[in-house]
This record gives C-alpha cells, sequence and structure tokens, in this order.
C-alpha cells in the first residue's frame, strides 16, 4: 500500500506546489486527475524518488521510501511525462542498458529479456534499428517497456499516452490493467476519460490540493438525476452561467451545447436531464474546489 | 533574403548576447587588461629600465597592437565560440528550430542574423575595449615615462586588420561547427585547441632552417595576426626608440590575408546556412525516409488482444545492480556515444600535433635538435600532455553529464536503483579511458619518432612511468574534480569556468613560485627525465603527491555523489541542512576520506618543510648573508697552494663523507683574518687550523678565524677539514633541476661552491634572492689596466690530491691523471693527482669507457650513438687547439656523462661533465651535430677557461664562451666543412638575432651577464665577432695572435679582460688602421648591420652573359665589408656538406656604412636565381632573410 501523508512542495518565489496531499493506495489502478499546472508531475516526480518534498511522509507497504529512497528504486516502474533515449542506441541496446541499471535479472539473459519486452510493446521489428530514428509513438512504448521491466510493485505513469495511437493506447491500457492485479499502478493523467475506463479509484488534485478521493462509480452516484443538457440561444448563456455550474459548453452547429449541474434535478427550459460523465463530476469538483476557496477568502474579508 | 527578417533576427540574438553574464565576464576581463596596460605591466619586452633608459611607451602602436591581437585572440575565442557556436545548438536544444523552419524565414536569414546578432556586440564589445584602452592609458595618473603622445591611429589602428578578421573568423567558425555538428564540445574545445596551437607553434616556432617563405606564410595564416607583428617586428629587438615612434606598417600581403582571414569567416557562415537547411530537411525526411527512420510496422497483433501472457513468464526479478557490473554497464554506453563523437578525431590528432611539437621544438637549440628518447619524449611533453588531456576531460566529462539532461534520459535512468557512485564512476571511467587513448596515441607517436630516427632502441616504459604513473592520477583527479563540480553546480558553463580557473590559477601559482609538492597536482615543471637516474630527485615527494592526487580523486567522488543532482533537492530543507550542526554531521561522512589526506599531505608538507627548499634551509642561507656581508664581502683569503682530498662516495644513501686539508699561504698585506663557507647541508663538520688560530667562531655556515700571526706571502697554515655531505638534504619544494647531486646513479660535484669542500672566503650569492640582491659590480673604464683578478678559481695554480672512493661498480673522476685505481671489499678506491689546476670538480658514475688518442668518453652503455662523434670531436679538438692556442698540459682529456637532472656542460680542466641530453643524445644531421658541437665549446675551454683564465670584470667571459664558440667555429670548419660552420653560424646569428635586447645591448668589452639578453652577446655575438676577426687577420695571423695572448696571460697574475685581447690582435693585425675600425665598432660599440637588395635587374648581354645590378643597403648600422652574390642552382652544398656541381656564383664586394646603399653589378654566365648579401655567412647580421633577392 502506498500511504502519502502531509506532502508539502514549495518552490522558491514561494510557490506552493503541493499542499498537505494525503493518499492511501492500495493494489490496482489509481488515477490522478488534475489540470495542467495543479501539481500531479510534482507528486509523481516526489513519488518516484527524483524530487525530495518539502515535507511530509511517504511509505510504501510500510517503507519510509523518502529515508530509503533506493528501496523504492529497485520496486519502481516509472515512465515519465517527458523523457528521451541515447539516440545512437539500438532500442534493444537501450532497454538492455536500463534493464541493468534497474538490476533486473531474467533466466534468459539480459538481451532475450530485452527483446522479449519489446515484443510486449510492439516493437520487435525495431529492436536493432537506433532509437534516433524511432517516431514519437515508438519512443513512448519503448519507455512503457522500460517501466515493465523488473516486475514492479509499483508502477507511475505520467501522461504516458502522449503520442501513442488509438491502438496502441488500447493495448497499453489493457496491458496496465492487467498488470494492476497485483501491484499498484499510479496513473497521472488530464483524460478524465481514461481514468473513467481504467481506475476504481482516483483522485483530483487542483492547486496543489487533493480536492476529491472517490471511485467513478460513487462520482458518477452523486450527480445521477442532476445533469441536464440543452442548446440554448446566445443570449441565454450568461444567464445561465450564473445560475448554473456548466461542466461542458461547446459550440455544435450553430449552437451551443452545454451541460449544467442542475443541484436540485429540475432542468431549466430547454434543457433535459441526461446521464453524467465523469468528466462532469471532474468539472464539477474543480468548481466546488474554487467555490470552497473563494468561500474562505469572503469568510477571511468578512471576518476582517 | 528578407532584411526586415534578417534584421529581426539579428536585433533578438543581439539583445540575448547583451544580457548573457557570457558578455560581461568577456567585458570585466578585456577591461582588465586595459588597467594592466596602463600600469605598464604589459608591454613591449623592449629597452634597458633597468638603467634608467627610456621605456616603453604603453601608447605606442607596437604596444596596443600587441595587447590587442594577444588578448583578443586569447579571450575572445572562446567567448565567441559559446556565444556564436552555441547559438544553432540551443535552438537545437530548446526545440526552437522546428518552429523557425516552418515560418518563412530562410535558413540564410536566421544563420546570418544569428551571426549579426553575435558579431555586433562583440564588435562594439572590441571597439570600447580600445576607446577604454586609450582612455586609461593617457591618464594623467599613469606614469609619465611610459606614456607617449596620444595618437588615434595607434589604437584605432588595430581594430579593423587584427580585431575584426578574428571576429569574423571566430564567430564564423564556431557557427559553423555549433550548425554542422551540433555538439558544444566541438564549439568549446576548438578554440581553446585554436589558442594552444597558436601560442605553442604558430607564434613561436621559428627554427633556423625554416624556410622564410613558409614562415611568412604561417604568419598570414594565422587568425590572430601575433605571428606577422612578432616576425616582422618584434622577433629581433629594434629599440625603444623604433617601438614609442613608429607606427606598424602593414605590407599589401598580409592585408590581404586579413581580408580572406575575415571572408573565410563569412564563408563558413554560408556553409552553416547548409548546414542548417540540410537539417531543416532531414527533419521531414527523418520522418518518412525508409534509409532513416525506423518504419513502425508492428502491428501483427490485435489492439483488443493485449498482452499474451503478463510479465510473469518472464520470470523477470529484480535485486540491488551491483556496483561494478553498472559502472562498466555505464562506462561502455558512455564509450560507444564518445566513439560516435567527431571531436575525438579531431582532438586526438590536435593533442598529438601539439605533443610533437612541444617535445621537439623545445629540445632545438641553435638549429639542432636532440634525439627522440621514450624518456625525454614523455617528460618534455608531460605539462602539454597534462593540460589537453586534462581540458578534454574538463569538456567531455561536463558533456557526459549533461547528456543525460539533454537526452532527457534522467527522468528514466535516476530513478533506477543505480548507485549515483556508479552513475559517475562509470562516465568517468569512460572519460577517462579517452584521456588515456589520447596519451597512448601520443605515446606511439613519440616511438613512431623514434623509430623513424633510427638511431636509438624502442622502449615504452618510460611512458608506462610518465604517462602511466605520474599522469594517469592527474586525468583521474581532473575527472572527479569536473564532476564534483558538476554535481554541486549542476550548471555546465559553472563547470567549465571553475575547472578553466582551477587550471589558471594553478598555472599562475606554478609561474610565480607559490607552487609545491602538495598542491602541485599536476606536476606542472616537476617531472624531470633521465634515462641514468629514474626520478631519484625528489622521488618520495613524487610518490607521496601521486598517492594524494589519488586520495583527493576519491574523496572528490565522494562528494560528487553526495552533492550530485539525481534527485532535485528543496530549497527549504537544504538551508535547513546548512545550519552548522547539520553541516557538521554531513561532514562526518567524509572524514574516512579525509584523515588519510590530512596525513599524507602534512607529511609531505613536513618534508618540504624540512627539504632544501623549505623554510629553515632559506633562513639559514639567508642569516648566512645577512650575519656575514658586512663584515666579510670582498675580504681577503689566503691563497691555496695544495689539495688534499678524500671522499668516500655512497650514492645509495646520497651522502659523502669528506675529509681533507688545504696548505694556505698568504697575502701581501698580510692577514690577521680571514673566513671559510661550508655548505648548509654539511653535517659533523670538524674544522681545524693549524697553527690554531688566536680565535676561530663557528658561525651560521661560516667559520672565522683570527689568527694569532699575521699571514704573510712566505707564510703558510692548513686548514683540516672533515664533514658529511648530503646532496640534495631531503626533497625540494616544488621538484625541478638540481645542478650537482648525490644520487644512486649518479654523482656530480665542483668547487664552484661549497657543496662539497668548504670555500675560502665568503660567497656573496648564497643566501640571495630578490629581497637583498644587489646592482652588479661597477667596474672603471681603465680597471683592465691595473692587475686584474681572475673571474672564476684562484690567481695562481695549485696541485690537488684526491683519493676517492666509490662502490666497485662506479667510476669516479677527478680532475687531473689517475695515479692508482684498487678494488678491495666492495669498494673502488681512485687516486688522482693534478698539477696546476684553478678549479676543481667530481663526477662518478656507472659508465662504459671509450678512449680516443688521449682522449676519454666515460658515459651510460646505452648512450653510445654519438660516442664516435664525440670521440672524434674531442680528439680533433684536443689535437688542433693543441697546435692553434697552446700545447694541452695534462695527459688526458676526459668527457663524463651524468643524469640530466639539470642540462649543462662544463669544462673544468682535464675533466668535462656533460648531462645526457647534451651531446650525447643529440641529433646529427645536414642541420648539425649537438654532439660534435658541445664536445668541441667544452673542449675549448681547456684553453679559453682553464689555461686562459679571463679577468674578473666586464667582457672577461667573452673571452671564455665567446671564444669557445669561435674555437667551435674554427673547428667544424676544419674538420665538418664549411656546410657545417655556416650552419653554426647562421644558428648563433639567428640566436642573437632573437636574443639580444637592443637597448640593454652592450659591447663586447663591457657586458658582463648581468642583464637580459647578455648571454647571447657574450657566447654568440663573442662567437661571430671572434670568426670575423679571423676572417680579417686571415687564419694563420688569427691563431698566432690566440697562442701569443694566451702565453701572454695564462700564468697571471694580471687576468685578461677584452682590451688585453684586442691589443695582441693588433699586433698581428696586417692592416692596424683597418682592424682598428673594425675593433673600435665591433668589440667597443655595439653595431647590428642589416642588409637589403632593392631595384635588381637582370639583361643578356651581348656575349651572352648576364648582367645583374642590384642597389645593396646598409639599414641597419656600422660599416661593414660584404660579398654580394649572383647565385643559380639552388643550395651550395648538399645535405652531406658536400659543394653541388649544379650550384654557381658570382661575386662582388662592397663597404657600406649605416644607411649607405651601392649599385653592385655583377656578371654571370647563368641564368641567376638570387642576388645574396653576405652568401658565405661570414658577417653578423640582423635580418638576413631580407639581404636575399629571388628573381
Amino acid at each position: 500500500m502506498l500511504v502519502v501523508r502531509d506532502l508539502v512542495k514549495v518552490y522558491p518565489g514561494p510557490v506552493a506546489a503541493l499542499q498537505s496531499v494525503a493518499l492511501d493506495i492500495e493494489n490496482g489502478m489509481f488515477g490522478l486527475l488534475g489540470p495542467n499546472g495543479a501539481g500531479k508531475s510534482t507528486l509523481m516526480k516526489i513519488l518516484a524518488g527524483l524530487l525530495e518534498p518539502t515535507s511530509g511522509t511517504i511509505t510504501l507497504d510500510g517503507v519510509d521510501v523518502l529515508a530509503d529512497p533506493r528501496s523504492l528504486a529497485m520496486r519502481l516502474g516509472y515512465l515519465p511525462q517527458e523523457f528521451g533515449f541515447y539516440p545512437h542506441l539500438s532500442g534493444e541496446d537501450m532497454l538492455a542498458f536500463l534493464l541493468r541499471l534497474k538490476g533486473v535479472h531474467a533466466p534468459s539473459g539480459l538481451m532475450k529479456l530485452a527483446r522479449e519486452l519489446l515484443a510486449r510493446v510492439n516493437l520487435a521489428d525495431a529492436a536493432k534499428r537506433k532509437v534516433k530514428g524511432y517516431s514519437g509513438g515508438m519512443r513512448q512504448r519503448l519507455g512503457i517497456a522500460q517501466a515493465l521491466a523488473g516486475d514492479p510493485r509499483l508502477i507511475i505513469v505520467d501522461e504516458p499516452t502522449a503520442g501513442l495511437d488509438p491502438e496502441e493506447r488500447q493495448r497499453f491500457y489493457r496491458l496496465l490493467a492487467e498488470l494492476a492485479s497485483e501491484r499498484i499502478v499510479l496513473l497521472s493523467t488530464h483524460i478524465v476519460e481514461d481514468v473513467a475506463i481504467l481506475c476504481p479509484r482516483f483522485a483530483v488534485i487542483r492547486k496543489g490540493r487533493i480536492v476529491a478521493q472517490t471511485s467513478p462509480s460513487a462520482a458518477l452516484e452523486t450527480l445521477k438525476g442532476r445533469i441536464a443538457e440543452g442548446r440554448p440561444a446566445a443570449g441565454e448563456i450568461d444567464a445561465l452561467r450564473s445560475r448554473y455550474v456548466v461542466t461542458q459548453s461547446l459550440p455544435f452547429e450553430g449552437h451551443a451545447r452545454m451541460r449544467i449541474y442542475c443541484p436540485d434535478g429540475a432542468p431549466p427550459s430547454g434543457f433535459a436531464t441526461t446521464q453524467a460523465t465523469l468528466e462532469d463530476a471532474y468539472f464539477l469538483m474543480m468548481h466546488r474546489a474554487d467555490d470552497a476557496k473563494s468561500g474562505a477568502a469572503d469568510a477571511g474579508t468578512a471576518a476582517a | 533574403m528578407n532584411a526586415r527578417r534578417l534584421v529581426t533576427v539579428a536585433s533578438a540574438e543581439a539583445a540575448f548576447q547583451w544580457k548573457r553574464p557570457l558578455f560581461w565576464v568577456a567585458f570585466v576581463l578585456l577591461f582588465a587588461t586595459s588597467f594592466l596596460l596602463s600600469t605598464g605591466s604589459l608591454s613591449i619586452g623592449a629597452g634597458d629600465v633597468a638603467v634608467g633608459g627610456k621605456k616603453a611607451w604603453i601608447t605606442s602602436a607596437f604596444a596596443s597592437t600587441q595587447l590587442f591581437a594577444l588578448v583578443w585572440s586569447l579571450f575572445l575565442g572562446l567567448f565567441l565560440a559559446i556565444a556564436g557556436g552555441m547559438s544553432p545548438i540551443r535552438d537545437r536544444e530548446l526545440d526552437v528550430d522546428p518552429l523557425l523552419y516552418s515560418s518563412p524565414l530562410t535558413p540564410a536569414e536566421y544563420v546570418f542574423g544569428k551571426y549579426l546578432g553575435v558579431v555586433v556586440p562583440y564588435l562594439l564589445l572590441l571597439i570600447a575595449h580600445v576607446a577604454f584602452t586609450a582612455a586609461v592609458c593617457h591618464l594623467p595618473s599613469v606614469d609619465a615615462e611610459l606614456r607617449g603622445p596620444f595618437v588615434l591611429a595607434h589604437w584605432a589602428g588595430s581594430l579593423l586588420p587584427f580585431g575584426v578578421p578574428l571576429l569574423l573568423f571566430f564567430c564564423g567558425a564556431s557557427f559553423w561547427l555549433g550548425a554542422r555538428s551540433g555538439r558544444p564540445i566541438l564549439v568549446f574545445f576548438v578554440p581553446l585547441a585554436f589558442v594552444m596551437l597558436c601560442v605553442m607553434f604558430v607564434w613561436d616556432w621559428h627554427p633556423v632552417w625554416l624556410d622564410a617563405r613558409l614562415s611568412a606564410a604561417l604568419g598570414w595564416l594565422d587568425p590572430a595576426g601575433v605571428r606577422w607583428l612578432r616576425e616582422t617586428y618584434l622577433a629581433v629587438d629594434r629599440g625603444v626608440e623604433f617601438y614609442n615612434t613608429r607606427p606598424v606598417e602593414l605590407d599589401a600581403v598580409f592585408l590581404a590575408s586579413r581580408i580572406a582571414i575575415g571572408a573565410f569567416g563569412i564563408g563558413l557562415v554560408g556553409a552553416a546556412v547548409s548546414a542548417i537547411r540540410a537539417d531543416a530537411r532531414g527533419r521531414v525526411q527523418r520522418s518518412v525516409s525508409p534509409t532513416t527512420a525506423v518504419r513502425d510496422d508492428g502491428r501483427a497483433r490485435d489492439a483488443t488482444s493485449g498482452t499474451r501472457e503478463g510479465l510473469a513468464d518472464l520470470g523477470m526479478r529484480s535485486r540491488a545492480p551491483g556496483f561494478v557490473a553498472t559502472t562498466f554497464a555505464i562506462a561502455r554506453v558512455e564509450f560507444h556515444e564518445l566513439l560516435r563523437s567527431p571531436g575525438l578525431y579531431l582532438f586526438t590528432p590536435l593533442i598529438v600535433l601539439q605533443t610533437v611539437s612541444s617535445a621537439q621544438f623545445g629540445s632545438e637549440w641553435l638549429g639542432m635538435t636532440s634525439l627522440v628518447t621514450a624518456g625525454g619524449f614523455a617528460a618534455s611533453s608531460f605539462n602539454t600532455v597534462t593540460l589537453l588531456v586534462c581540458l578534454l576531460a574538463l569538456f567531455y566529462v561536463t558533456e557526459s553529464l549533461e547528456r543525460d539532461l539533454s537526452t532527457r534520459l534522467h527522468a528514466i535512468a535516476f530513478a533506477t536503483p543505480v548507485r549515483t557512485a556508479a552513475l559517475l564512476t562509470g562516465k568517468c571511467l569512460a572519460n577517462s579511458f579517452v584521456g588515456a587513448v589520447v596519451v597512448v596515441v601520443a605515446a606511439l607517436t613519440g616511438l613512431a619518432l623514434m623509430a623513424y630516427e633510427g638511431k636509438l632502441p624502442l622502449d615504452a616504459s618510460p611512458f608506462v612511468l610518465v604517462y602511466g604513473l605520474l599522469l594517469a592520477p592527474t586525468l583521474l583527479l581532473f575527472t572527479a574534480f569536473t564532476a564534483m563540480v558538476h554535481s554541486v553546480s549542476g550548471n555546465r558553463y559553472v563547470t567549465y569556468g571553475v575547472g578553466l580557473g582551477a587550471l589558471i590559477v594553478t598555472g599562475m601559482a606554478q609561474q610565480t613560485g607559490h607552487m609545491n609538492w602538495v598542491f602541485n597536482w599536476h606536476l606542472w615543471g616537476a617531472v624531470n627525465w633521465s634515462d641514468i637516474s629514474v626520478f631519484e630527485l625528489d622521488r618520495s615527494a613524487l610518490i607521496q603527491n601521486r598517492v594524494l592526487v589519488l586520495l583527493v580523486a576519491v574523496l572528490l567522488v565522494q562528494v560528487a555523489v553526495r552533492f550530485h543532482m539525481r534527485r532535485q533537492r528543496d530549497g527549504i530543507r537544504t538551508l535547513w541542512r546548512l545550519r552548522p550542526a547539520s553541516l557538521l554531521r554531513g561532514s562526518l561522512a567524509f572524514l574516512p576520506s579525509m584523515v588519510p589526506i590530512v596525513g599524507v599531505g602534512t607529511a609531505l608538507a613536513l618534508d618540504i618543510h624540512d627539504g632544501h627548499g623549505g623554510e629553515p634551509a632559506r633562513d639559514a642561507a639567508k642569516d648566512y648573508w645577512r650575519q656575514n656581508v658586512a663584515t666579510w664581502l670582498d675580504s681577503p683569503t689566503p691563497r691555496v697552494a695544495n689539495v688534499d682530498l678524500r671522499v668516500d662516495l655512497f650514492p645509495a644513501e646520497r651522502r659523502a663523507h669528506v675529509a681533507g686539508s688545504y696548505a694556505l699561504r698568504g697575502q701581501d698585506p698580510p692577514l690577521r683574518r680571514f673566513c671559510v663557507t661550508i655548505g648548509p647541508h654539511y653535517r659533523d663538520v670538524t674544522m681545524r687550523l693549524d697553527p690554531p688560530p688566536l680565535r676561530m667562531d663557528e658561525k651560521k655556515l661560516l667559520y672565522a678565524f683570527e689568527l694569532e700571526r699575521p699571514l704573510g706571502p712566505d707564510d703558510t697554515c692548513t686548514l683540516t677539514f672533515e664533514h658529511d655531505a648530503t646532496l640534495p638534504d631531503g626533497i625540494s619544494k616544488n621538484g625541478g633541476s638540481m645542478g650537482e647531486f648525490i644520487v644512486p646513479s649518479g654523482v656530480v660535484l665542483t668547487a664552484f661552491g661549497p657543496t662539497f669542500v668548504p670555500m675560502l672566503g665568503f660567497m656573496p650569492g648564497l643566501g640571495v634572492d630578490d629581497e637583498n640582491s644587489t646592482e652588479p659590480k661597477v667596474f672603471p673604464d681603465d680597471h683592465w689596466l691595473g692587475q686584474v683578478e681572475p673571474a672564476f678559481g684562484v690567481a695562481r695554480p695549485f696541485d690537488a690530491h684526491c683519493v676517492v672512493t666509490c662502490p666497485e661498480d662506479f667510476t669516479a673522476n677527478f680532475v687531473g691523471d689517475l695515479v692508482a685505481d684498487t678494488t678491495v671489499d666492495g669498494r673502488r678506491s681512485m687516486e688522482w693527482s693534478a698539477r696546476g689546476i684553478r678549479l676543481f670538480n667530481l663526477v662518478a658514475g656507472r659508465w662504459a669507457v671509450t678512449r680516443g688518442d688521449g682522449v676519454a668518453i666515460h658515459h651510460d652503455p646505452r648512450h653510445t650513438v654519438n660516442i664516435a662523434t664525440m670521440t672524434g670531436a674531442l680528439e680533433a679538438a684536443r689535437r688542433h687547439f693543441s697546435e692553434w692556442f697552446a700545447p694541452f698540459p695534462w695527459t688526458e682529456l676526459r668527457l663524463s656523462e651524468f643524469p640530466g637532472l639539470s642540462s649543462y656542460a662544463q669544462g673544468f680542466p682535464t675533466n668535462i661533465t656533460f648531462s645526457e641530453d647534451i651531446g650525447f643524445l643529440g641529433d646529427d644531421d645536414e642541420r648539425g651535430s649537438m654532439g660534435f658541437m658541445v664536445t668541441a665549446h667544452e673542449a675549448a675551454h681547456q684553453w679559453w677557461g682553464n689555461m686562459l683564465t679571463p679577468g674578473e670584470g666586464p667582457g672577461g667571459d667573452v673571452l671564455s664562451e665567446g671564444m669557445a664558440h669561435t674555437s667551435t667555429m674554427l673547428l667544424i670548419d676544419h674538420v665538418r666543412g664549411e656546410f657545417f660552420r655556416r650552419k653554426f653560424f647562421l644558428g648563433i646569428e639567428d640566436s642573437y638575432a632573437r636574443g639580444h635586447v637592443a637597448d640593454a645591448e652592450r659591447s663586447l668589452a663591457k657586458v658582463d651577464g648581468s642583464k637580459s639578453g647578455d648571454t647571447t652577446i657574450l657566447y654568440d655575438k663573442g662567437g661571430m665577432v671572434g670568426w670575423m676577426t679571423e676572417r680579417l687577420l686571415g687564419r694563420e695571423r688569427f691563431l698566432a695572435a690566440c697562442r701569443a695572448f694566451i702565453a701572454r696571460f695564462k700564468d697571471g697574475p694580471d687576468f685578461p679582460l677584452i682590451e688585453d685581447y684586442v691589443s695582441v690582435l693588433r699586433e698581428h693585425a696586417p692592416d692596424p688602421i683597418a682592424f682598428d675600425a673594425f675593433a673600435k665598432q665591433w668589440y667597443f660599440e655595439v653595431v647590428r648591420p642589416q642588409f637589403t637588395v632593392t631595384d635588381v635587374r637582370s639583361r643578356t648581354q651581348d656575349d651572352g652573359t648576364t648582367r645583374v645590378e642590384a642597389v645593396v643597403t646598409n639599414t641597419g648600422t656600422g660599416t661593414v665589408t660584404v660579398d654580394v652574390a649572383v647565385t643559380a642552382g639552388g643550395d651550395a652544398f648538399d645535405d652531406r656538406g658536400e659543394r653541388r656541381p649544379e650550384y654557381r656564383d658570382s661575386r662582388t664586394r662592397v663597404t657600406l656604412a649605416a644607411g649607405a646603399n651601392e649599385t653592385v653589378t655583377i656578371d654571370c654566365s647563368f641564368e641567376p636565381e638570387t642576388v645574396v648579401v653576405d652568401p658565405d655567412a661570414n658577417v653578423l647580421m640582423l635580418q638576413r632573410k631580407n639581404a636575399i633577392w629571388r628573381f
């Protein structure tokens, strides 16, 4: 079990990238959702041992990984958001090199293992070719292969499907889901749909704070019958925005297509109740987090 | 090309450059040089400021041009490289270039815009530098003697011909390198390599045999213009007046070369455009081309099928990766990357070239070179190789550490459990291996040179010792240091700055004498090679130093690992850790590494302190001087009538036990007291005077005797002494050479100082340094008329008897004749007897002996290559000098080789000593024979020095050193022929031209060796003037004069000076009037003729011959009679010194006063090729290259 308590990270400025983050993550896939700049990558880097937090604790199966980063590294598979490889090495050599750095062994030998792993990510045919000739998707798959190496206890994948085509994306998610049965897989993404498909539990991070930690089904349950969809006229939009929380507003065939949250379950004129999505839940959580913050600010102002 | 877009790019780049710290560091550096110039710290090396002569102005055209040309080329290269070369690389690393390439901006606009954006700010910097320098140098606060009138052209004149081409070239070249290679390492290293190539080769390489046209071409090719400036104006000193008042006149070819260099720089920018264009295309192609891109054809499986088996079937297990295995895995991958680096293939030959040039050109002397020996090559190239390999390590290690960041592999690699130590060690190991490869290539080059010469057996062991045991720890240390700085700073530029700073600071400490064994991590200046004595001097210091370096390297690796930015640190936590308690706790981790460092360092420091270069030894010598100079300076001493010595040599213990006595005779007026100086390395000294003195004071290194009865000319006494002498006494401060020593493989001791026997009187040079040095003694003009004391040794010859005992495998040579030689119980005892000597020495070693007619050469059994030549030279010298000057009065003339712990040769009576690198290992080829020349010179000292001891006073040394050179020239002419005689003349003429200081030069009658440039006057000019005198008098008259001169003065008591010599010569001159004119200008004045040949015309006459007319002008000083020849058929001699039959000449003779010219007319029966002044090299002249006209 991965337990994060009171995790704080302050960058010079000062900028609070993480504020009292607390998470309990058990075996299985866990999604971390949040907008750009919310602190997802900071949290991922800290969990991967690449960044020192300002304060807080992290334990993996009871072991304090901040005090003993090497013990974490030996049980970690990490696919960062941005990474690269030595361009002049072949994919096979590059992966074998990383296997050596990870201390991975296999009965059949490292080179064979590297080839097998490359086959698992559909790079068998490119194994002998230099990485500099790989496309973005191929590099991503090579990154995935190295993250799987060593049968890690904890797999952290930060925006892993960037650059993958739908086919590969589906294959990768299937692989992750299979692996998650015996280990913790932490998926950081801003694509809500990915979390909805894969993660039994997820957390939403906003401006360095965990604003929600729940399951997709629970999140959807709270919205049941309270999401309405309609095509309001252009003049009505501002009024609707002031009355409802808008979870989606997109121009569609000359009109705006809006989804709104109706706390009382009674949609306004021109809107009809529809099935809630996790994206609706996500935006609502964001909205509530902002409200709570401004409410706190208002309370502060009133007290003053 | 769209001008607006071009200007936009240029403006953006310029704005970026302005804001960079780099630009302002360059600004500060350049402006600091202005201040140095304004304080007079940088100036033209001319003038005799020591005697209050006119000083060189810092505001002269030559001062400013020299400063700007040097400073700009030394400093600007690196800055421009970073500014220009990194510009395209930076855009590539930031992934800006795809955006730029997809815009309407063309590669040409992009590249030239960037180029302009760098060039313009730096051009403005140069202008500001010139303006600022001019301003500070003309400030009223500047010493008025250093300040000339303000002349705008003096300052602005440097900018266009020197600054702008350099700027355009450097910036263009680095831009091209950056755009073409995309590798920062090339961009950084190439300008440094260029500077080093210039400093070590281009600017200073001027062997006598180098063709003037090739030399000029090098000047035109030098982007800095320094070689042209030096060779045209500065190499031969023209005097302060010239430099202060004249502008730097640029010739048309030089100007054209400057334009070509600037244009070449711009051309390289054009090439950069092509590179960028190709790169832009390449980016598109890479995604589509089957040749460069990998087809993503692995679609065999259905996307919905997922993995076949999960991961369990792979049987993967993880365990902590082993340090050794991961280190080698990293090293292997690093090395793979390094092998792909084009820089490696560029730098390795460059380093080899530098190594060869530093090893070979440094050994050149008078146009002759030494043979390549493995140890000599390794040691003489040691500083260069160390510096270059350190620079290579600095750049490669830094870029290697940066590579993980630039490729973004760090995000994956740093999250693995690999130890940081393995990560760093693997990288350092791979990069050290690169350094090792370079060193091995340098060693192989040395061996290849030896094989090419084919004269000495190949031996790689010195390379293993010097490059392996001495250089390898330095490489490891600097690699660790680089890794440490990069780990702590996390910044490429800081690492470069600190690394270069470390090299500069320690280099300066070395230059200023502030370095010692503890801190001399690169061993610069501390490595001396001797085939005979391998690191016997300071061996313990060398070992401790290397151990210390390795220990520090371990500590640095530890620090590097501790601070490596593998895990980005939190600022608040870092502040917390900086608390004293935390720091103390943190530093405890380093304690195990620091303890041995402190231990070894302290032990070494104590050894230095207690050694002969340490403070107590220095203080003892200074106390000696301070306490005794007032009482004993110039106080009379008794005359030595007889010396009786017993010297027991214990080379393995570096010790000699000396017991002996001096039979002394008094002086007139009688002596009431006298003193004896002993060496600071004497132990267990006993000193006794018979009859006993009234009082004997034992002071610091001095025994003072107050006599009971004054010691008159007929009175005698005996000084008896006994002591142990250890030499060297402990280790030195920072290595280097040593002239006299007792080491396990050889012994050299002389009676010039109290190294093994006490010296009568006070030694005025002992304990003297910059703090208490005094002006040289001034002699009146008529000093020569009175009775002059000898310049060295004693006035009256004495007899000496010496018994030397040594290990049985040693031979010990003393002056005089061997009278007994026995071996008992493993000790050899050699008894020597010498009559009529003024000085003595003792040299011992394990030798082979080669005997000739009345001569013997004692040499290392391995050094046989020149023995035949040297034996021949010694035989010829003994035979011919005996015929020419005076009979040789002793039985045998010996020459003994000693370990090259210092390079010199000395000619004591019968007992000449050579260090191994002089003569024994000199090359013997068409350029001359060092072995023959040095042997002849030192043999000549038997006559000019020992038999004829010059007087103490100005010009005296010309009679020993100058006449030894003249005698050498006579012998070369007689034995080896005209070709080699000319080579020798031209060699010493070049040495004089480059070595003399115009304003400090004094006549041969006044030169005393105390001023800069005096050595070349004493030796080279003295030798040439002797030869010219011989030409004037004719050989027989000249030799007769020499014989008469020696006969008249050899027994004293008046010892001769130049005036005495000239007066004897005059007696033998066929035309005394002409001789007086000659002697006046060459012996008593300073003249320096120079000739030019202009307005050459030739026409074919009716009889088929060709008439050549040419104007010959003496642009120098003095009135000189010279031959002028029209020649054809190339050189007069072939490489073996044989006259070439195809060579022809036709001559005339002219006498030209200073500034005078004459049109010469020469008819010849061949097609003329050249008009040459002084074709036979009989007349001293400067700028001989101008005294020739080529059709």
